[in-house]
């Protein structure tokens, strides 16, 4: 909350003038500055702006002039079922291809899927878009390239997320595939999985239910990192794809100059990157006993 | 180990790597290409010819041109001169940024530790890019707060590593040497902690660099990096997304050309951070 106040503050000189512009008159400039609180002391407007937006209140939006907060809050869910879908392909690719990787260590297996984990990450994330767009909308007419599809038909819907849910999740896969494997790798060599071996389990019981349980530690952690990262490269994805969301949002409310749904829009999405650390801080204690009962 | 030897076994083992070699080629390549545009590009970046727009790739322009008909071969030269600078200068800045606050709240503890880290954590709190987009969006688009955004965005991360590092040499007895001969604690800082401190950082350099390029490709393509006309990765993709069915080469040549650049770049992080960790000695084990 301190930095989305802040945000207003970094700008420049005036940030009445910046958002209306040099031709501005100086009662629309007054009011402006009425508007966002800022003929008051900065300290005093730094608690009256915590105050507000613990109450949701972040002020409204120059464009529309409706609640800035409720701007976002309409757009937000088809970001969350962005990412969300992004992040479900991201683990069912990545986790599988890092188990096989360590476990094929120094096969072609291995050397293929790990050189497409390093072009995964190298990929920016937009110009794979692109790329999807024409090849799975243009020269393979498949998928749909742009919109959110007929909201009454989830068919639709599902139809218009494949494209921008495997870009996102192709890109996300790649870093769990590479700490899938490293983690992988280091349990294998453990006593404990030499014992699994010993009495005579069999190989899938030894890497899904001994060695998977305690190598996926680190990869959870990453998960909920992967889907902080995909709310925020959905800002990209959405745009490319034509989306409607935050990040469609944020973009238009930054060439318009509409701060208080910036600040809305900045606020929402480190709100909920805050609740995703602390589901996956509570998902660590689900996996590792060893956490609940430190 | 004396320093020449293990310097001339770190030499060697750089140059047996494959990644290394190979990465380090092309990016020299790359580099050279950008540091000498006046050189290598046929044509002039930003000079519009619109009786040859769109024109596909070929023998007169090798990877064609855009809707203005300027040479996409001379706008990627010239744009990787801005892609590999903000590369540079954001390792740089956050490098900067994220040591010296590291080390102060890693060295000092108490109050100090706590303010800045404190700091860290509510910059940990954004997504990187969202933190570098609002910056950006507050501070306007041009190449040094393009640079001061992004260099802020990823120094929190650094800032964490470089404390973690701090904390366990300051403990070390080496440090209580020093101490106890009575040296300062600019001393220690630039003795001790520094050298020490050199190697992960170097690893970290690298990553950063990568991660650097993209999002500053990522700003540009949303029209919130360096403006126009001067040219860009990002915005040349951003340029040709709107021809992307009738003219794919100009989105495809900036994309391709960014991936090379970043592929290169992790390639030589990796077989950094292998040297780093013995145990991972040999193969892409790491992340």
């Amino acid at each position: 909350m301190t930095f989305v106040f802040l945000l207003l503050r970094f700008i420049p000189g005036d940030p009445a003038m910046f958002i209306l512009g040099d031709y501005a008159t100086e009662e629309t400039l007054a009011k402006l500055r009425e508007q966002l609180g800022l003929t008051k002391p900065i300290y005093i407007q730094y608690l009256i702006f915590m105050k507000n937006a613990i109450h949701g209140d972040f002020g409204r939006s120059l464009i529309t002039k409706q609640p800035a907060l409720l701007e976002v809050i309409r757009v937000f869910p088809y970001s969350i079922q962005l990412a969300g879908i992004g992040v479900i392909i991201a683990v069912v690719l990545g986790i599988p291809l890092g188990v096989f990787s360590a476990i094929r260590q120094n096969t072609g297996f291995d050397y293929v899927s790990m050189t497409l984990a390093i072009f995964g990450i190298s990929m920016p994330v937009f110009w794979m878009g692109i790329m999807a767009i024409l090849i799975f909308s243009y020269y393979l007419p498949i998928f749909p390239a742009t919109g959110l599809g007929n909201i009454g038909n989830p068919f639709s819907l599902l139809r218009h997320l494949v494209l921008p849910g495997f870009t996102l999740g192709f890109s996300c896969s790649a870093y769990i595939a590479r700490l899938t494997r490293s983690s992988m790798l280091e349990v294998i060599r453990q006593d404990y999985i030499r014992t699994a071996h010993a009495k005579g389990l069999s190989e899938f019981n030894v890497i899904f239910k001994h060695a998977l349980k305690n190598a996926i530690i680190p990869v959870i952690a990453l998960v909920g990192l992967t889907f902080g990262w995909a709310l925020g490269s959905s800002i990209l994805i959405e745009v490319v794809f034509s989306r409607p969301g935050i990040g469609q949002l944020l973009i238009k409310a930054i060439f318009s100059r509409d701060y208080p749904t910036v600040q809305a829009g900045v606020a929402v999405l480190g709100f909920s990157f805050v609740i995703i650390n602390i589901v996956v801080d509570c998902l660590f204690a689900v996996f590792d006993p060893r956490i609940r009962y430190a | 180990m004396p320093k020449g030897e293990k310097m001339s076994r770190f030499l060697k083992f750089l140059r047996s790597d494959l990644r290394v070699c190979i990465g380090g080629f092309l990016l020299v390549l790359i580099f050279l290409l950008a540091l000498f545009a006046p050189f290598f590009a046929p044509y002039d970046p930003n000079e519009n010819n619109l009786k040859n727009r769109l024109i596909k790739p070929g023998s007169q322009y090798l990877l064609g041109t855009d809707e203005f008909g300027r040479d996409i071969t001379s706008r990627l030269i010239w744009g990787g001169r801005v892609s590999l600078a903000v590369g540079l200068l954001v390792v740089m800045g956050s490098l900067i940024i994220g040591c010296t606050a590291g080390t102060i709240a890693g060295f000092f503890g108490g109050v100090v530790d706590s303010i800045i880290m404190r700091l860290v954590d509510i910059l940990l709190a954004f997504p990187a890019f969202l933190l570098a987009l609002a910056l950006v969006a507050t501070m306007g688009s041009s190449l040094s707060t393009v640079v001061l955004s992004i260099s802020i965005a990823y120094s929190p991360r650094i800032a964490l590593v470089m404390r973690g590092i701090i904390l366990s040499v300051r403990e070390t007895i080496y440090v209580e040497a020093s101490r106890a001969f009575g040296a300062g604690n600019l001393w220690i800082i630039m003795k001790h902690i520094i050298p020490n401190s050199l190697p992960p950082m170097i690893v970290i350099a690298t990553v950063s660099a990568a991660t650097a390029i993209t999002a500053e490709a990522g700003l540009s393509f949303l029209g919130l990096g360096v403006q126009p006309p001067t040219p860009t990765w990002g915005s040349i993709i951003s340029d040709g997304q709107n021809f992307i069915r009738s003219a794919p080469w100009i989105s495809f040549s900036a994309g391709f050309l960014i991936m090379i650049t970043v592929v290169c770049l992790n390639l030589v992080g990796d077989a950094l951070r292998d040297i780093q960790d013995p145990r991972l000695k040999g193969s892409m084990r790491n992340v």
